[in-house]
């Protein structure tokens, strides 16, 4: 575990527009103002149901950006990627605000050599969980009983999802309440269980944080995370404090009943656990047999790096008529080690296939089997390919 | 990004396209875009090869111009066209803001030929059943229904973002049919009601009177089904008469974006439904001009282009308007060139009455039609103006378009009256044309009307034959099948095992081998 | 190599089950030829694909395999050590761990895959194995996968 502070902005324009004391605004406003980054990659806000990752070297739009937006669950990974295949971007150090979920799809790319993780710096957020814009727009109208379009805010806090109305009105409802009503996050966010990203430089939130306490609760976990935070103190941009015992037993709490609860949801959601193996293997077959070959779910999944070569892709023709295709069994069969869970190919799949859960089913075997967890550590290398990866080295 | 809607299909599904021409586009999915909840289908996913064509250039009898010179060439020729004689035709990806200037355009100039894409099923069906010919239903009606009848259509394939409302519906409890050749290969149906292609092809109404021995399919269903510009009309027409009879809620799907023309033809331009249609303007030879906007005919049109050129050859004028070159470009007499459809700027109407913004920033399109329109009339509208005109005629007033809402919306739902003249041996496969009698031994080819098979600009390399046709020509997997009727094509086949003996599917355009969306052909192996 | 499978697989035949097996070049199609050379009795069930070293047979192979119909699927290879390319079979090991998991989960019977090293004298163990693979095949029945009309 690294070192914990409760960190808050100076500017009090950044503590006002972001949430809990602005840390990861400013640290990256810091970074920015500094030169430690070169850019800073942001999600820009259209509304609290929209919004489109930009990156920027303009600490305004930093702080314009800030904020959570829960309704929009996109991974920057891919992102991120195209970033870096545009030449002129090479070697450009970037910083980011990541969800558990983004930063594990970067470590991938990083461990698939389509970016130099050196060269990013990953602000972790704690995450409970995204929803589904359109989800959520229809939460308002049906739970909440409020034009969807009045909203101008949300927020997450203690389990409760707020919604600020134009008015200035603030409605509430517990998440649990919604999920019982089929509304609240995506399921792929449901059964996560990872909520502090550890695997970032920096992880950052509310858990943790007093009553009383407008701050940031920051785990400094590498030296990159070390260097923003310094960045920022050093030039004022921000004061810490160390955070107390009773601050790291909360947000511990905190996070362990998050963990329990997705692992209950993962019981709840995994729609193959009650079947017998001839069952499933019709469950998968019936299932999978709907996809018409968009390769949307390859296109936006955070850890596949291959290009229009990928096995997937060349060894797939339609003009077979397998029960499953080969595009669909080398993916399940590829991501069996890389599986993050983040639910990106479920959100693109035009028929709607539930393929977080099934990708889940197929890897979390695997992974436990291999005491392997993707996406946590830049060295430890998928373990599908380790072999080639030896010989790679030898050479 | 820009925030686009994908031009494939009248679905209208929200997307976000990312770079330039140099880079190229990147797709990003806008998970916020109500139709498609940022999910697309492979047409979709290829839009930036969509975009990546050649463009079309300002050009007078082949020369490059200026776009001045272009415009006051293409509106002193046409001035010089007998109206009779000129058809307006646009079935593509245009705004309804470029429309609305197009149908301002031609009505300048006393044209009564406008083809949108709709005029042959305009003309098969009764003045009441327009509107449901125009609009749709809202997709959520869709997942709502509890009974749903699938008529030759193939949502799967054909219009994918569809499949997976009608998943919905599955789950909440609905039953569904499909009424067709083939059924679906992802065995979406509870129930397939096949006839039988090649009895169709002899008689086609008699082969539809079978289903009205279903009344239990059809009553107070949601039947979904399909007009393009090459729709049988007795299947259209018994589809309605059906409809009629049983109660059920026609939803007619679209390709291309033709229901933003439909309802701006009938709103401004009423008298020209009753005019010629794609295939007629293509084959009358009373037309000796041609004005296409945003229209590659080799993608629309099912000839061979070949023929096309021909055609296109003998007219006394020829003016192209549109983002990219086609089979016309190097035949027009004047050529126009405007922005691709995710760089305009204005809406569109979707299937369901949904109005969308596209988000492009380019007006380009509707100021080269309005200077023509100026040209002509002396009257020149702003794109503000235009847009205005557009509003109104969709009954927006001054409200901006909201995607969230189904702004457009039936005033009937049911089909009031039965269409006329389904008695009668000769039948119209392929609209308005004499079938060509199948014989025993032929095989049948079946398009299927995919985004793709309309764009012209992917295609797949295959066709899909039977069990039992793989097993009587021997064929090995590496061989290669042999279609033919006038002209024969080579391609790789794939077996499939729901399709009758004697036909072929093809998501592919043969054109030479099959003009009409259902022919007898003659299979064979290639050695 | 896919066309290979793809023959193997395709013979019109009434069912009885089909073993596909990938052997190595350097041992275990030595092997299988020993078994006949020393007129051992194997089932007719086994179709054999050469490759040059166990570590050539990708995953992919194999699931094509079962999805064009074989009833099981066997990968054999050198001994680990013998590997003629050094280390090519650990590869194979480390695969393997991941086809018994995906086809299990996927629901095919795991009397469907087996991995075995056999080395070019093992003639007696290849004709053992493909008369075992055979049985325990003959008792979970024809694969799930296969179309009927490909008989």
């Amino acid at each position: 575990m690294g070192t914990c502070y409760l960190a808050w902005a100076t500017d009090e324009k950044i503590r006002r527009r972001a949430a809990n004391g602005g840390f990861v605004t400013a640290a990256l406003v810091a970074a920015l103002e500094n030169g430690l980054l070169d850019a800073v990659v942001v999600v820009k806000k259209e509304d609290v149901y929209e919004g489109i990752p930009t990156v920027t070297s303009a600490p305004e739009v930093v702080v314009e950006s800030a904020g959570s937006l829960h309704a929009v669950p996109v991974n920057l990974t891919k992102f991120v990627v195209e970033f870096y295949k545009d030449e002129k971007n090479k070697g450009k150090k970037i910083g980011l605000p990541v969800k558990p979920c983004d930063a594990r799809g970067i470590i991938e790319q990083a461990k698939r050599q389509q970016l130099d993780i050196n060269d990013i710096y990953l602000v972790g957020l704690n995450c409970g969980g995204t929803l589904h814009p359109l989800n959520l727009r229809e939460a308002a109208a049906e739970v909440y009983g409020i034009d969807p379009d009045a909203v101008v805010k949300e927020e997450i806090k203690a389990g409760k999802l707020f919604l600020t109305l134009q008015s200035g009105e603030e409605r509430e409802c517990k998440i649990e309440e919604l999920e019982k009503k089929g509304y609240g996050r995506r399921d792929s966010c449901k059964m996560c269980i990872t909520k502090i990203p550890t695997m970032a430089d920096l992880a950052c939130g509310n858990w943790g944080v007093l009553k009383g306490e407008e701050a940031t609760f920051v785990e400094v976990l590498t030296g990159k995370g070390e260097a923003l935070l310094k960045n920022a103190l050093e030039n004022g941009y921000i004061k810490v404090k160390e955070a107390s015992e009773k601050s790291l037993e909360v947000r511990e709490r905190i996070k362990n009943a998050m963990v329990k609860l997705a692992e209950e949801w993962w019981e709840k959601l995994d729609a193959v656990k009650e079947l017998t193996r001839d069952e499933r293997l019709k469950f998968y077959v019936e299932t999978l047999r709907l996809c018409i070959n968009c390769g949307a779910c390859r296109t936006v999944c955070p850890v596949c790096a291959c290009d229009d070569a990928a096995k997937c892709v060349s060894m797939h023709d339609e003009r077979d008529d397998y029960v499953i295709s080969m595009y669909n069994v080398i993916r399940l069969l590829h991501l069996m080690d890389s599986c993050i869970g983040c639910g990106q190919c479920e959100d693109v799949c035009p028929v709607d296939i539930p393929l977080t859960f099934i990708h889940r089913r197929f890897a979390e075997r695997m992974q436990r089997k291999l005491n392997y967890m993707p996406g946590m550590n830049v060295s430890e290398k998928p373990p599908f390919y380790e072999a080639e990866l030896q010989w790679h080295d030898i050479l | 990004m820009i925030k686009t809607i994908c031009p494939g299909c009248g679905l209208g599904c929200g997307l976000y396209l990312e770079g330039d021409e140099e880079r190229g586009l990147k797709v990003w999915h806008r998970k916020r875009a109500p139709v498609n909840v940022g999910k697309l289908c492979a047409f979709g996913m290829s839009l930036p090869q969509y975009y990546d064509r050649e463009r079309l250039n300002n050009t007078v009898d082949g020369k490059p111009v200026t776009l001045d010179e272009a415009v006051s060439e293409a509106v002193r020729r046409l001035k010089g066209v007998k109206p009779e004689e000129l058809a307006f035709v646009s079935v593509g990806a245009a705004t309804c803001e470029e429309l609305a200037s197009f149908i301002n355009l031609c009505k300048g100039l006393g044209c009564k030929n406008l083809e949108l894409g709709l005029n042959a099923a305009f003309k098969t069906l009764p003045e009441s059943s327009h509107e449901l010919l125009e609009i749709g239903v809202p997709l959520a009606d869709v997942e709502r229904a509890s009974k749903l009848v699938l008529f030759f259509v193939e949502p799967f394939l054909q219009y994918p973002l569809l499949a997976r409302r009608i998943l919905k519906a599955k789950k909440n409890g609905a039953k569904v049919f499909e009424v067709a050749f083939v059924g679906s290969e992802r065995g979406i149906a509870d129930e397939t009601v096949l006839l039988d292609a090649t009895a169709f092809i002899n008689a086609a109404a008699e082969e539809l009177k079978k289903l009205r021995a279903r009344k239990d399919v059809f009553e107070d269903a949601l039947v979904i089904s399909e007009a393009n510009p090459y729709t049988d009309a007795v299947l259209l027409r018994e589809m309605f008469a059906v409809c009629a009879e049983c109660g059920a809620t026609p939803l007619l799907m679209k390709p291309f974006l033709t229901t933003s023309a439909a309802l701006l033809q009938s709103s401004l331009a009423p008298e020209t439904k009753q005019g010629l249609s794609l295939l007629e303007v293509f084959e009358d030879e009373r037309v000796k001009a041609l004005f296409l906007l945003e229209t590659d005919p080799a993608g629309a049109l099912l000839l061979n282009e070949r023929k096309i050129r021909k055609r296109l050859s003998e007219l006394e004028l020829l003016v192209e308007q549109g983002a990219f070159r086609t089979v016309a470009s190097e035949l027009a007499g004047v050529t126009l060139a405007s922005e691709a459809f995710f760089e305009k700027r204005g809406v569109i109407v979707n299937v369901e009455g949904r109005v969308l913004e596209n988000g492009g920033t380019s007006a380009a399109g509707v100021e080269i039609l309005e200077r023509m329109v100026e040209g002509v009339t002396g009257g020149r509208r702003s794109f503000e103006e235009v847009r205005s005109e557009v509003f109104g005629t969709l009954g927006l007033g001054e409200t901006s378009p909201k995607e969230d809402d189904v702004q457009v919306k039936r005033k009937e739902t049911k089909v009031l009256a039965e269409p006329e003249g389904l008695q009668g041996g000769a039948t119209a496969v392929g609209t308005a044309r004499g079938a060509e009698a199948a014989e025993s031994g032929d095989y049948l080819l079946l398009y299927r009307t995919t985004p793709a098979f309309w764009s012209g600009v992917f295609a797949k390399s295959f066709v899909e034959i039977s069990v039992d046709a793989a097993r009587s020509l021997k064929l090995f997997r590496d061989d290669d099948v042999e279609i033919s009727n006038a002209e024969s094509v080579t391609l790789d086949f794939k077996i499939s095992e729901r399709l009758p003996e004697r036909l072929i599917v093809s998501e592919t355009k043969l054109a030479g081998v099959s003009e009409r969306l259902l022919s007898p052909v003659r299979l064979r192996r290639k050695e | 190599m896919l066309a290979v499978v793809d023959e193997q697989m395709n013979e019109k035949k009434e069912w009885e089950p089909k073993v596909l097996a990938f052997c190595c070049n350097w041992c275990s199609y030595a092997g299988a030829d020993a078994a006949g050379l020393e007129r051992r009795q194997t089932p007719p069930t086994i179709r054999v694909i050469r490759v040059m070293c166990s570590g050539r047979i990708d995953p992919a192979f194999v699931l094509m395999g079962f999805l064009e119909g074989a009833d099981a699927v066997l990968i054999t290879g050198c001994h680990i050590g013998d590997c003629h390319y050094v280390d090519a079979n650990y590869k194979t090991r480390n695969r393997f761990e991941f086809l018994k998991e995906f086809v299990d989960e996927l629901g095919l019977e795991p009397e469907r895959l087996r991995l075995e090293w056999i080395s070019a004298s093992e003639g007696a163990i290849f004709a053992d194995m493909v008369k075992e693979v055979t049985e325990n095949v003959k008792k979970v029945g024809p694969s799930p996968f296969r179309k009927s009309w490909k008989k």
